[in-house]
């Protein structure tokens, strides 16, 4: 059976059962909504946290991230997995015990304040929608390869799906329809680990087959091998890293307070039933996201020695047919720069841009050996390769020659993990709406019924706005994210912290900061990423820190401005004062 | 700190660059667990613990 035909099969069955659990859990009251009642068990939250939490980003994007990183790839795999450190020690556990509905909800009341509230929501709006945008991008990515369907329609498809459960069953039928797309994803993540592995080195257990010796005979350890491949082509060894230590600490840490400060992951611990629940959560959710955790970087030494191994000094001729297919998606293209009819792989890019098919009516022209020509001007360096980062865990399965449905597995795992963090955000941006802007602000005798529908409306609205912006995806899936993360740590982190570990914290310090933190990584990201890109190199930035790297330094400005802000003014009121001391005690 | 630790190889891995990409996560999830037990112990001692709601 074929590739899409087995695709088709597992995209139709996970699917099916989606909506058959959407069915099952409608939500009857706002309560069942926001917080599925808080009555999940702490091993499911932990479940359906790891789900809600491991992204497109993390399932398609961050292997071949890491592939392409080498060393350096680590500042994601520590940064995603220390957050939940942050989250067990300092945060899930004090929220669990505030006992509310959302995040805008705790730095409502906390501060005593409808501003400081008004400026959560929007910093979670923000936050939700730009990390959605990068979901959405991953659904229509799967749907228009191995589908063969328009990027358009795949992402219409992704949210019809995301709209029936989350909008009917709201955070209790995303709780189970999670724990569902957990178990898809980890299996469809790890079959293709477990083959690989063993086919490279016969030791089946990716995190060990990566430290073993190849199987070819040579006797070598594969990173040995994968180190020597590129010195050879010119390329810094795969285990040694090219960043510099202060940026490499920025972005661990941004990621790491980012990820803690998510309200889609938050909120996930407002679900189980007690305070201590809350804290082992989190364990069980860092396990099962460590399993996936632990094996990218051992794919991301497979699939990079594989495709050096494919490729490089090959005539393009005897190409397997992967590489032909993945040319017509222009996310995997060849250049005969010096004219020789081999591929070759070197530092540098190989064309001006991402790569841009020539065609004439429609039909795409080829060149001399039948490749995929391109509109775009060649780069003076040798390189002749353009890989994109993000189909490394989709041609996996291909490169290294695995059975079909090994293929459509991890497509229809990509699906899960895009679909289960796309639901967790729109139910943060629906509960922000209805409970924290017309509940707490503009209407609150509104009825729990007429509350819900509000809820029901907003999450709709948000499915569409997230939809466009999967037809229109701004830039890489993980480097949208990153952004996000940013984001969340210089606005949210330091104002819960403050709330929690600072009794005296008023709201004019907390808001002050909030919005200093915020404004100051939008303009640094912007500033790079979107209107001077060309000055996005080392020497341009401020202490050498990356726009990944700079919420770290947002979030160092909001401690300050809000401590600062926080002298001038009055104490906050004995009341608020009190409920602070009482979060801390897990007894009611 | 990785280049002094990558001198050192155990089986095919440099240490500096298995701490980096597999280490620190089992740390961090050690390091859950051993807070988790420390915590609920303390709450315990200084009567602070949640009421058990049970038959």
């Amino acid at each position: 059976m074929s590739v899409q035909l087995w695709t088709y099969i597992f995209v139709g069955i996970t699917f099916s059962l989606y909506i058959g659990i959407a069915i099952w859990s409608k939500a009857s009251s706002t309560s069942e909504f926001y917080v599925a009642k808080g009555t999940v068990n702490p091993l499911t939250n932990g479940m359906a946290t790891a789900a809600d939490w491991m992204s497109a980003a993390s399932f398609l994007s961050m292997a071949g991230l890491i592939s392409f990183m080498g060393y350096d790839g680590a500042v994601y795999l520590m940064g995603w997995t220390g957050g939940y450190v942050l989250l067990a020690l300092t945060l899930a556990p004090y929220l669990r015990k505030f006992g509310k509905f959302t995040v805008p909800d705790f730095i409502g009341d906390r501060y005593y304040s409808q501003i400081a509230r008004t400026v959560a929501v929007i910093c979670a709006l923000i936050v939700s929608f730009t990390y959605v945008a990068g979901q959405m991008r991953g659904v229509g990515l799967v749907f228009s390869k191995f589908l063969e369907v328009d990027i358009f329609w795949g992402v219409i498809i992704g949210m019809a799906i995301v709209f029936m459960y989350a909008v009917l069953g709201g955070m209790k039928g995303i709780t189970y329809t999670q724990v569902a797309q957990y178990c898809v994803l980890i299996f469809a993540f790890m079959v293709p680990a477990f083959f690989i592995s063993a086919q490279l080195t016969g030791n089946p257990i990716p995190q060990l087959g990566f430290g073993s010796k190849l199987v070819d005979g040579s006797d070598m350890y594969l990173l040995d091998k994968l180190d020597q491949l590129h010195t050879e082509l010119g390329f810094a060894a795969y285990t040694s890293g090219t960043k510099s230590m202060q940026d490499i600490f920025f972005i661990t840490v941004a990621l790491m307070v980012g990820t803690a400060g998510l309200p889609h992951v938050i909120v996930r611990f407002f679900t189980v039933p007690k305070v201590k629940d809350a804290r082992i959560s989190v364990g069980y959710a860092l396990i099962f996201i460590a399993i996936l955790y632990t094996t990218a970087p051992a794919i991301a030494v497979f699939s990079r020695t594989n495709l050096i191994t494919t490729v490089n000094e090959q005539p393009y001729d005897q190409m397997p047919e992967w590489f032909t297919t993945w040319e017509e998606t222009a996310l995997l293209n060849w250049v005969d720069k010096n004219g020789d009819g081999r591929i070759t792989y070197a530092p540098g890019q190989a064309i001006v841009g991402s790569p841009e098919i020539n065609r004439t009516n429609g039909e795409i022209v080829r060149g001399e050996y039948g490749e995929v020509t391109l509109l775009n001007p060649l780069t003076s360096t040798e390189n002749e390769l353009y890989v994109d980062r993000d189909i490394m865990v989709l041609a996996n399965p291909e490169i290294a020659g695995l059975p079909n449905w090994v293929a459509a597995l991890v497509a229809a795992g990509g699906l899960a993990a895009a679909l289960s963090t796309a639901a967790g955000l729109l139910l943060v941006i629906s509960t922000s709406v209805s409970h924290d802007l017309i509940k707490k602000q503009f209407n609150p005798d509104i009825s729990d019924k007429k509350e819900l529908l509000f809820a029901r409306i907003a999450a709709g609205f948000a499915v569409l706005v997230a939809g466009y912006f999967g037809i229109n995806p701004p830039g890489f899936v993980a480097e949208v994210v990153a952004i996000a993360f940013g984001l969340a740590a210089a606005s949210f982190f330091p104002a819960i912290i403050l709330g929690i570990f600072y009794k005296k914290m008023n709201r004019e310090g907390a808001i002050a900061g909030m919005i200093v933190g915020l404004l100051f990584t939008l303009a640094y990201i912007g500033f790079f990423k979107l209107l001077y890109p060309e000055y996005n190199t080392p020497e341009y930035w401020w202490f050498g820190i990356s726009p990944e790297g700079v919420g770290t330094f947002g979030m160092l400005i909001n401690l300050i401005v809000s401590l600062a802000v926080g002298m001038i003014f009055p104490d906050p009121p004995e009341e608020v004062q009190e409920m602070v001391e009482s979060i801390r005690y897990p007894r009611a | 700190m990785a280049p002094t630790l990558n001198e050192i190889q155990i089986g095919g891995f440099k240490l500096g660059f298995w701490f980096a990409q597999q280490g620190s996560i089992y740390v961090f999830v050690i390091l859950i667990f051993v807070y988790v037990y420390l915590m609920n112990k303390l709450d315990i001692r200084f009567g602070v613990q949640e009421v058990e709601e049970g038959p």
